[in-house]
């Protein structure tokens, strides 16, 4: 099974450098990569917190300060869920993606979720260590 | 208000509104900017420099406006005088050539502007362009990539890029000086909007190609702006 986690933990890692990747695309305007790097990634995400993260948690009994940290990384991750949940439903229901007012709400909402996406899979990655290594 | 750089206003001198001068009054009459330029100037500038504008009623702005105009006249005809530019005489040529741009769409429609507008003021815009630019030993690629750098080393764009698929171009420019301008309510309102960064690569493309080229799109985002470009025969 740790095997597994490994397998799960590697593909978080290349979810994470897909989605740096395409923050990058994204300041350079090159709207062809940051559009299909950050749907792609979305999408590896669902299915990785179906898989994984999700029965992983309604199954976990640990205790102390790792159980704090995981609590951490769930407040977190969930607050990373949301807000790429509304950027996602907003810009799929759109058919014109440049909408000036829809882009000044949606810019700082995309900017907040980068940070809490990096600090839930720093906290995620702290519980794996001291969980499984 | 500061100063800028003499390479700096080269490119003002560049992108002036001196082209959409020229051709607004060849399609509107010689008395479009008294009585179509101005009155969109006032608007555009309360919108845009609120600050300079508080307290002042539309009379004193059009007086002001208009001195502003034949002044800035006078300094393009004679480019030594632009020493003195400051951004804020960029934010006011800025709202000018938001005053063209509307009465343009107002008076001609988007087709016109798109079909024959843009293509003339590439054609003028090349007149312009600095000799590297119309060199025929380098190719596009070279030239974009000198103005995009030219763009980001002067602190124009803090990011500057542009692609090639074909005979399409697309030039993109994020974090521009001028982004202040998309979130005010003047430029929410317009239905068209060109980047004057695009439509100078758009003068670049047609005179490297000496064909017409024209501009398809004009995407804005909060800070910076997509064009895409398109030679045709």
């Amino acid at each position: 099974m740790a095997g597994m986690e490994a397998v799960y933990m590697g593909v978080q890692i290349v979810l994470l450098v897909g989605l740096i990747f395409g923050s990058i695309y994204g300041r350079r305007l090159q709207m062809y990569w940051h559009h299909r790097l950050i749907y792609t990634v979305m999408l590896g995400e669902l299915i990785v917190f179906l898989l994984w993260m999700g029965p992983g948690v309604l199954y976990y009994s640990g205790q102390g300060l790792i159980t704090t940290i995981l609590a951490l990384h769930i407040t977190v991750g969930s607050l990373s869920a949301i807000s790429t949940a509304v950027l996602a439903y907003t810009f799929l229901k759109r058919r014109n993606r440049y909408d000036l007012p829809t882009l000044r709400w949606t810019r700082p909402l995309m900017i907040f979720t980068l940070f809490v996406w990096i600090l839930a899979f720093t906290l995620g990655t702290i519980f794996y260590v001291q969980t499984y290594l | 208000m500061g100063t800028i750089s003499q390479d700096a206003k080269s490119a003002i001198y560049l992108a002036r509104a001196r082209a959409r001068e020229a051709k607004g009054e060849e399609l509107i009459g010689t008395d479009a900017i008294t009585e179509q330029i101005i009155p969109r100037m006032v608007y555009y500038v309360r919108n845009f420099l609120p600050q300079i504008m508080e307290g002042k009623d539309d009379s004193e702005i059009v007086s002001q406006l208009t001195d502003f105009l034949k002044d800035m006249k006078m300094r393009m005809d004679s480019p030594s005088l632009l020493d003195e530019i400051t951004i804020g005489d960029i934010w006011e040529v800025r709202a000018a050539i938001f005053g063209y741009e509307n009465v343009f769409l107002e008076v001609l429609g988007v087709d016109v502007i798109e079909n024959y507008v843009f293509p003339r003021i590439a054609e003028i815009l090349t007149l312009y362009l600095p000799g590297s630019f119309k060199s025929e030993s380098m190719s596009l690629k070279e030239k974009l990539s000198e103005f995009a750098e030219y763009l980001k080393s002067h602190n124009f764009v803090r990011n500057a890029n542009y692609s090639m698929k074909g005979t399409g171009v697309e030039f993109r420019a994020n974090y521009c000086q001028f982004s202040a301008i998309h979130g005010s309510k003047a430029y929410l309102d317009g239905k068209t909007r060109f980047c004057p960064w695009g439509m100078i690569a758009n003068s670049i493309a047609a005179a490297h190609f000496k064909q017409t080229s024209q501009i398809v799109n004009c995407d804005f985002t909060s800070k910076g702006s997509i064009t895409k470009l398109e030679m045709v025969d």
